[in-house]
């Protein structure tokens, strides 16, 4: 798969029509539990190669590089097998993709250059995965094709069935995102199936030292980069999504915004029409569903678990540390911190924007951050050495 | 045709119709916002959800084509939740404004919030502070946009402008332009589609108006004509290069099409909402183009009724009874035009001098009342009107209003001092008109400036018009005032008339300068004179052009009422005589060619229905077609300036009487009627439904 496959397009032109349908009809579609085989048997104006919207800037591109000729086989064979009249191949743009452009030429395929792929445009064609061509291609050179996913952005195959953890490291692991959907990390000890990938190849682990609702957060603004802005559900859901992820790192969420996420999210997956909407509804269901409780951390309990979120961090001086030299008063851009030459100094909490500039002057390193409960602290100022708890 | 059962409605549909057109045709709402029934499905706003039986999860409706057999659901618990949700989802970013928004009680977001009963409180919500812009003719608040694209497919898909498109910048979506350039600079053709499809206020008519006013607010150029010509569909037939078609629908309600291109007043023209871009189509000059330039293909299609055995006389040729005469003749009965004068025209014949209306051009015209099989008697004049009922079924006064009124000035009774008409009329015959060298006209009106440039014509050697209007009110037309002033008429406007001086013939005219003036209740004008103002223009001539009156008096036999013959029934031409009937400028003063033109064919409808006719005068000799959609974008569209109107030269203008204004070529003209915003296309996009619309629809539980 990973190879330039220009074998299979020798078979691909070749054989006949009801034998090619046959040989290919057990190659899986990629994001998909089913098969090709099941979607050979409707008519179709076209069958059209392409990357998902979600995914188009993945590393499935990278197969326009490594395997040129396989795509080109892969569609031509598709083409042949379900009758369409005709193929196109989708790119994202022009720039990087000169081997797959050439290969294109030489099999008089027609190409269009699309940063989003309209899929109402497309709604009587068969639009298929880069990577479902390039196992079509596996199939016909006679090689059982593998899975392509990407680890730390770099394209790699592995074989049906067999654990996709094995090319990540299993320490420290909160999480593992697959695309945009986010499991727990027993996921890594799963066979590898097509199905894994439906919203991205991309296989990053989530450590304990992340929040995930951040990193969910950030999955989602990069889905509302990619939205085209004209299905409703997903223009606007995934505009609720990043403000509800936004509010529970932010601490201004309530737990009902949660019960309104999932509705969105459940519409939204069915209704999806292109994989952006889907991803997103996904990342969101899947965190709802697998990370619940770290969310209700942030929203019941005032907590981020892994102490990224600022917005639940409280900075206050540890009376038995502090000298009275004043450096903090004069670093915080708030002017909240009092104080006096020879005085502990007092953070008044409830003005704290929890920038974190005291602590990084502080000489005595007397100013701590924490998650949890503050210890009692003098409530006037008092002279340094004065203070008991 | 394919048939299904839509909440256990039968119902039927053209096959390849959706689900959703196909409920809404037969009466049953499903609800829906970026559905429109003139525009391209793309199923975005998912109000349409529909269970059909078999398909298991809930379809769009829009995306569903009907097929036989189905069973469809509109409504369910399910339905209704996933509805509101999408609601609840665009509402969160539009404004709560409705109150202050000029879309209130039109607007079809609005009824679908009340509809489906929802509010975005669960929402975060989404208002982004976009400025309000005003364009010529409308208005973008776009604030409210629920970005439904119907806009953008009406622009791109309906007219193939493409003008408007859905715009990202920073995450956040809008409506736009290509670099969110103005309308103006980005090719719009200010068709008005957007405004039409937009369901709430986001892009609004600039000039509000209620569905009742749109028809006339929207093709204003046809409102404003008194005869409603389809102005548009002419202008593109010219566009098109079809003038023989172009031709037919002027003729369809116009029978003097080459004389009204040169002496309308050009309602139509004031109106145009092309003058709020540029300047206002030249419609007057494009019809001149046709008259010369359309061949006879409508005559084919003319109509005439069989006769009917009833008999009607027309009482003047001048435009209104020439009209009446033609539709009545047409009508099937047989129609006598008596005439005072030796040729049929009237004001037009007798009035308007030939330098704006050559006479072949009249005489070509008016040739078809003799054709239309009316016997014409010239020279013929009526005393007493009602006495012609011995003879015919009915009779048609439309004698106009041809003797000038003489204001009641010292001197006015001078030798020297002649009637406006009488001298126009006798400058038409070729008859001696008593003018000096040195004349001074009184009146600022178009009769003023037919007196003036007449003279100037035939030799005077200096010509003035006085008048009581400053020079902005006068209410000649400017480019009257215009040519007269290059011909050399001099023009003291704001001047009162206070004596015509001279012994036993006229030596001058003393006149003051007036600050302004205005008329008291019982119409006698109040001036406010500039004392040290007087002066006295010199003269040999006074010609008065300060109003006309009907040439009948109380002797007619008709009743009349303030010296104009009184028509004795709101909306209808019935004299006090039964059977006798009055229009035109003999009713109600002088007015425009066009409208006695109107008046002489409401009176053909109105004597026909009298002699037991249908009234129905209409015609149809344009080939019935519609206009396509398509406009296709056209930069610089907006700044197109009108073809400025060629003259003769002056110094040509003043020696003799040839026309002083040239026509159209065939490019000025298509270039002119390529201005056209062509404002009719909108009304075939098919206006908004709101669920009350539905029979028996009441809003969600």
């Amino acid at each position: 798969m990973l190879g330039d496959n220009t074998a299979a397009l020798e078979s691909a032109l070749s054989l006949p029509a009801e034998t090619l349908r046959e040989k290919i009809s057990s190659a899986y579609l990629y994001g998909a539990e089913a098969t090709l085989g099941s979607v050979l048997g409707g008519r179709c104006r076209a069958v059209v190669g392409a990357l998902p919207n979600a995914d188009a800037d993945g590393a499935p591109a990278t197969l326009a590089s490594l395997n040129p000729h396989g795509l080109i086989a892969g569609l031509l064979a598709v083409k042949r097998a379900c009758g369409a009249p005709e193929a196109l191949l989708v790119l994202p743009r022009e720039e990087g993709f000169a081997p797959l452009l050439q290969a294109a030429a030489q099999a008089d395929i027609p190409v269009e250059v699309r940063d989003f792929l309209d899929v109402r445009a497309h709604k009587d064609d068969l639009v298929l995965h880069w990577a479902t061509l390039a196992a079509v291609s596996d199939i016909l050179a006679g090689n059982p094709p593998e899975i392509p996913a990407a680890v730390g952005g770099r394209l790699v195959e592995i074989a049906p069935g067999k654990a996709i953890g094995s090319n990540l490291p299993a320490e420290n692991l909160k999480a593992v995102r697959i695309g945009s959907t986010f499991y727990t990390p027993a996921v890594l000890g799963e066979p590898a199936r097509p199905g894994l990938f439906a919203t991205g190849s991309a296989i990053e682990p989530v450590s304990n030292d992340a929040c995930i609702v951040q990193a969910a957060f950030e999955q989602v603004m990069k889905l509302r980069q990619k939205c085209c802005g004209k299905c409703v559900l997903c223009r606007e859901g995934l505009f609720q999504f990043g403000e509800i992820f936004r509010g529970v790192t932010e601490a201004k969420s309530a737990l009902s915004e949660l019960a309104l996420a999932g509705e969105i999210g459940a519409a939204l997956i069915d209704a999806a029409v292109c994989s952006v909407g889907k991803a997103a509804s996904s990342c969101m269901l899947s965190v709802l569903e697998g990370f619940g409780e770290e969310l209700k951390s942030h929203i019941q309990g005032k907590k981020c678990p892994s102490g990224r979120c600022q917005a639940f961090a409280r900075y206050y001086v540890n009376p038995m540390k502090c000298r009275g030299c004043g450096v903090c008063i004069e670093a915080c851009p708030e002017n909240c911190i009092e104080g006096a030459p020879g005085y502990i100094s007092m953070i008044d909490d409830a003005a704290c924007t929890k920038c974190g500039k005291c602590a990084e002057v502080c000489p005595e390193g007397a100013i701590a951050r924490t998650q949890n409960r503050i210890p009692n602290l003098p409530r006037r100022l008092t002279k340094v050495g004065r203070f008991r708890r | 045709m394919v048939s299904l059962t839509i909440d256990g409605k039968q119902i039927r549909a053209e096959k390849g119709t959706s689900v959703l057109e196909a409920a809404l045709q037969n009466g049953v709402y499903i609800p829906h916002l970026c559905h429109h029934p003139d525009l391209p499905d793309i199923g975005a706003c998912r109000l349409c959800l529909v269970e059909c039986e078999g398909l298991g999860a809930p379809q769009l409706s829009c995306q569903l084509e009907a097929q036989d057999g189905m069973n469809v659901r509109t409504r369910s618990p399910g339905i209704d939740r996933l509805r509101r949700l999408s609601m609840e989802l665009l509402l969160a970013r539009h404004p709560e404004d409705c109150s202050t928004c000029l879309k209130y009680g039109q607007c079809e977001l609005q009824t679908l919030i009340q509809y489906l009963n929802v509010s975005a409180a669960r929402m975060h919500r989404h208002i982004r502070s976009i400025p309000k812009r005003a364009y010529p003719l409308f208005r973008h608040e776009m604030v409210r946009c629920v970005l439904c694209l119907r806009c953008v497919r009406a622009c791109e898909d309906l007219r193939g402008v493409g003008v408007l498109q859905l715009r990202k910048a920073d995450l956040e979506f809008y409506i736009g332009t290509v670099r969110d350039k103005l309308l103006q600079d980005a090719g719009c053709r200010f068709c008005g589609a957007c405004a039409e499809v937009c369901p709430t206020g986001a892009i609004l008519d600039a000039a509000g108006f209620t569905s009742a006013e749109k028809n006339d607010a929207l093709l204003p150029c046809v409102a404003n004509c008194p005869i409603r010509l389809d102005i548009p569909r002419y202008l593109r037939f010219v566009r098109e290069g079809r003038p023989d078609d172009a031709l037919a629908v002027l003729y369809e309600k116009l029978p003097f099409p080459a004389t009204l291109g040169r002496v309308c007043n050009h309602r139509c023209e004031s109106a145009c909402r092309r003058g709020q871009l540029t300047d206002p189509v030249s419609i007057r000059g494009v019809k001149r183009y046709i008259a010369d330039a359309g061949g006879a293909k409508w005559k084919s299609k003319e109509r005439k009724s069989p006769p009917t055995g009833r008999s009607v006389c027309v009482v003047g040729g001048g435009p209104a009874g020439m009209t009446a005469a033609l539709y009545l003749a047409k009508k099937g009965h047989r129609v006598t035009l008596k005439e005072a004068m030796p040729k049929l025209g009237g004001m037009l014949q007798y009035g308007i001098p030939p330098y704006r209306l050559p006479r072949d051009i009249l005489d070509a015209e008016t040739a078809c009342i003799r054709e239309a099989g009316v016997t014409v008697e010239c020279g013929c004049a009526v005393e007493r009107p009602a006495a012609l009922l011995a003879e015919y079924d009915a009779v048609l006064v439309a004698t106009g209003a041809g003797k000038s009124a003489r204001l009641p000035i010292p001197g006015s009774g001078l030798d020297g001092v002649l009637p406006g008409l009488d001298f126009l009329r006798n400058a038409a015959l070729g008859e001696e008109t008593g003018m000096g060298k040195k004349v001074v006209v009184l009146g600022g009106g178009n009769v003023a400036f037919d007196c003036a440039r007449t003279a100037v014509r035939l030799g005077a050697l200096s010509v003035s018009v006085a008048c009581l209007e400053s020079r902005e009110e006068m209410p000649a037309d400017p480019e009257e005032i215009e040519q007269a002033a290059e011909e050399g008429v001099a023009i003291y406007p704001s001047r009162s008339f206070e004596a015509i001086c001279g012994e036993k013939r006229v030596t001058g005219v003393r006149v003051m300068t007036i600050r302004g003036f205005r008329f008291d209740e019982n119409r006698n004008a109040i001036l406010e004179k500039i004392s040290g103002t007087e002066e006295v223009l010199e003269a040999d001539t006074v010609i008065f052009a300060v109003g006309q009156r009907p040439s009948y008096g109380p002797e007619c036999g008709l009743e009349l009422k303030n010296g104009y013959i009184a028509l004795i029934e709101p909306g209808s031409m019935k004299t006090s005589v039964q059977g006798v009937f009055a229009c035109g400028d003999a009713v109600y003063g002088t007015r425009s060619v066009i409208e006695a033109i109107a008046a002489g064919r409401e009176a053909a409808s109105e004597i026909d229905v009298f002699l037991g006719g249908d009234g129905d005068i209409s015609e149809t000799l344009s080939p019935e077609e519609r206009a396509g959609p398509k406009i296709s974008p056209a930069e610089g569209f907006s700044g197109l300036k009108r073809v400025p109107e060629r003259l003769l030269p002056a110094e040509d203008r003043r020696s003799g009487f040839a026309e002083c204004a040239c026509a159209l070529t065939e490019d000025g003209a298509r270039f002119e009627a390529g201005r056209c915003l062509q404002c009719d296309l909108r009304l075939q996009i098919r206006p908004a439904r709101l669920w009350t619309d539905y029979e028996g629809k009441e809003a969600a539980p």
